[in-house]
């Protein structure tokens, strides 16, 4: 119960932290340089709302429960952390590149109209991201669910939600005497501040797992895409725009696409514990905890 | 009994590995770098072939450190240039000189650009780069007047001594400089 306060307070702090510090880092930028600079992040949601779908191809054909948390560390590849800005005035050179919103430090260009300048990283090169989820089966299908009710991110009246949920289905109980369990699973999922973002995610995997005792070994093979909705006001810093004070409402799609995993739990009475990685877009290594039976 | 021992174990390091990392990545995103331009125009003319004008601005009345003014730890100078805006006769040349100062007067920079077409600076600006001890006492002075809590002003000094064209002379351009601010959500 203490640690599942602890993850829920995490997300909070985390969420809120980074909800400020997005808005404050993307009214900075017109929607054209948005596209690169907030990329990495929008697949870095995908990545870790996609994990952690499964631990296991065995799906009870009675009657099945789970309830825990899960955790995971995603790692961001250099070529994420910077990008070449696309959204500068006529008579600049992008001769530099500029942080994404996990680099470190915002390029500046001089040019005909002064300094154009571009805002800063979170400078994080392993991003943190945890959720409860819960799963009913019943009849060789399972349901799960990903939830965290609204949060209050403070005074800005922005709130922060999370929505998810997951369909799997026993192949394997439709092949006699196949010596690993096979299992396909769809996954949505939806993480929302309001007033500043929607992230929608989507994956359809097919998995194994074999079972030595105590320990199993389990892994597939996920397609995923990731989608997030960004809303803001353009301000612009450098007053070389036309556009500032614009509302600009903008849709970026992640690098997202297809995952290889592999992982291993290990049971001991009622609790699991699992662990796995993945290998993508950008890689995540997830562990998690549950009660289950 | 010696399986519930292990999953305790593994729990605890799980826990563990959570909590070491999740404060440090919360560490890393509470600070937050602002990059703060600013533009200091320079106007003059006449027929002297010396030219000279100074002018003091202040890092504490732009707008976007206004916005973070009350969270703000840090203040550091990431580049400057100098630009022409707009300049006569055309064949003008001219020996140019920089010079930026802190609130009492000490000089902090020094730019000279000999000989030089002030035609040459209109798309692109002459980026200054400082040396060790000009970045070093510039930013000593920044963080100095920071946390003294008063204004963090500077003057920069511009002089043109005309080398090559005809009289009357007239020159308008900009010093631009980029601020950097860290401030703490």
């Amino acid at each position: 119960m203490r640690k599942t306060a602890f993850i829920t307070l995490f997300i909070l702090l985390f969420s809120l932290r980074v909800s400020a510090q997005l808005e404050d880092r993307f009214s900075y930028l017109l929607e054209s340089d948005l596209a690169e600079y907030a990329k990495p992040a929008v697949t870095s949601l995908g990545v870790g709302l996609n994990s952690a779908g499964y631990h296991d191809a065995y799906v009870s054909k009675l009657f099945g429960f789970s309830i825990g948390v899960r955790a995971m560390f995603i790692f961001i590849p250099d070529d994420q952390l910077t990008f070449k800005p696309v959204g500068l005035p006529e008579g600049y050179s992008a001769d530099k590149e500029t942080a994404t919103i996990w680099g470190d430090k915002g390029a500046v260009y001089p040019g005909p109209l002064g300094y154009v300048t571009y805002p800063g990283g979170l400078n994080v090169t392993t991003v943190p991201l945890a959720y409860p989820q819960a799963s009913v089966s019943l009849l060789g299908t399972e349901i799960m669910i990903r939830y965290l009710p609204e949060i209050d991110l403070g005074d800005s009246g922005e709130s922060l939600s999370l929505f998810g949920f997951g369909i799997k289905h026993s192949i394997s109980q439709y092949i006699p005497l196949l010596p690993v369990n096979i299992a396909v699973q769809f996954l949505y999922n939806n993480l929302s501040v309001t007033n500043v973002m929607e992230s929608k995610n989507i994956a359809f995997n097919v998995h194994a797992s074999k079972s030595f005792g105590l320990f199993s070994l389990y892994g597939g093979l996920q397609y995923e895409t990731s989608t997030t909705e960004f809303t803001y006001v353009f301000e612009d810093p450098n007053n070389v725009s036309t556009l500032d004070g614009t509302e600009i409402s903008s849709t970026i799609d992640g690098d997202n696409n297809v995952r290889l995993t592999v992982g291993a739990a290990f049971t001991a009475a009622f609790f699991v514990i699992n662990a796995d990685y993945s290998i993508g877009s950008q890689s995540v290594v997830t562990t998690g905890i549950s009660f289950e039976f | 009994m010696k399986n519930n021992k292990f999953l305790l174990n593994v729990v605890s390091l799980f826990a563990f590995m959570i909590f070491t990392t999740s404060c440090d990545v919360l560490d890393t995103i509470k600070t937050f770098p602002v990059n703060i331009p600013i533009t200091v125009n320079f106007s003059t003319s006449g027929s002297n072939s010396s030219m000279l004008q100074s002018s003091t601005f202040c890092v504490n009345n732009n707008d976007t450190y206004q916005e973070y003014k009350n969270d703000i730890n840090e203040l550091s100078y990431v580049e400057a240039a100098i630009r022409t805006i707009s300049y006569s006769p055309s064949d003008v040349r001219g020996d140019i000189v920089l010079r930026v100062y802190d609130a009492v007067g000490n000089e902090l920079f020094k730019e000279v650009l000999e000989n030089v077409s002030p035609g040459d600076y209109v798309s692109e600006p002459y980026v200054i780069v400082l040396n060790t001890d000009e970045f070093n006492a510039l930013n000593s002075y920044l963080q100095q007047a920071l946390e003294s809590g008063g204004e963090i002003c500077l003057t920069a000094e511009f002089s043109m001594n005309i080398t090559q064209g005809s009289a009357p002379y007239s020159f308008e351009g900009a010093l631009d400089i980029v601020f950097e601010a860290k401030t703490t959500l």
